[in-house]
């Protein structure tokens, strides 16, 4: 029982393939932002059949159909409350890792399509930041871009949170020359 | 009619636990940190409440009732059973 409820302690954001001396520094997602705007979106459909029932109330209840107004209106509701977790899964599935060896670019696009990409602190080259926009600016997210030595596409962390911050951050661990 | 509703009823109960399975198991399985695994224990609790509450709202409903308001159940209807 205690293990079973120890997921929801304090945890060390440890991860499936995680080295013995392995350090998790960071654990990225996307701002909070655009997923907050989709669950403002889902909450405002799983609202509307209330409103709409209320709105109609006098039809249906003169009609006889108020029972079954409720029955559609509460299958509208599982249907929304599945797809509004399903945004929130892919979105918490979305995530970058930042160790202390390497950087981790993990993407869920659905349920059975998901890649993960790996790049080695000291194959980094060169890294930039891209903050552009009015609510990029305001809410201090952006793009952050890790060039490495190769011929391979850049590694990029998409609107994440303070890229600033995260870029001084793998900085700080690339290997000293 | 009542065969073919009930079959249909049956397989939309199963194809929405198993979404909501798959949900719960990709949170779990592969969420990293306490968020996911929080999420998923909301999404299940709600989930169930959500199902209780529409298969309780369901057997609540007179549909005989509704059917002769709407006068669908005529001889020549489809729906007579």
């Amino acid at each position: 029982m205690k293990t079973l409820f120890s997921v929801f302690k304090e945890s060390h954001n440890s991860f499936e393939g995680q080295e013995k001396d392995e350090v998790v520094l960071l654990l990225l997602r996307r701002h909070p932002f655009f997923i907050i705007l989709q669950s403002i979106f889902y909450i405002i459909i799983l609202l509307a059949p209330i409103i709409i029932g209320l709105v109609l109330a006098s039809f249906l209840l003169s009609r006889g159909l108020m029972e079954l107004y409720i029955v559609l209106a509460s299958i509208w509701e599982l249907i929304i409350w599945q797809l509004w977790f399903y945004a929130l899964t892919m979105y918490l599935l979305d995530v970058w890792i930042v160790t202390n060896q390497r950087i981790i670019d993990s993407t869920q696009r659905g349920f059975f399509n998901r890649s993960v990409s790996e790049l080695h602190n000291s194959r980094i080259q060169d890294i930039s930041v891209k903050v552009s926009g009015l609510f990029q600016s305001l809410l201090k997210f952006g793009d952050l871009e890790v060039q490495t030595a190769g011929t391979e596409n850049k590694f990029r962390f998409l609107q994440i949170p303070n890229p600033v911050e995260v870029k001084n951050v793998i900085m700080a661990n690339l290997p000293q020359l | 009619m009542l065969i073919i509703t009930l079959t249909a009823l049956g397989l939309a109960t199963l194809i929405y636990w198993v979404f909501a399975f798959t949900i719960i198991y990709h949170l779990v399985r592969f969420g990293i940190g306490k968020t996911p695994k929080k999420l998923a224990s909301v999404f299940l609790v709600g989930t169930v409440a959500l199902f209780s509450l529409s298969i309780l709202l369901f057997s609540l409903v007179d549909f005989r009732a509704i059917g002769h308001n709407l006068n669908l159940f005529n001889e020549d209807s489809i729906f007579s059973f």
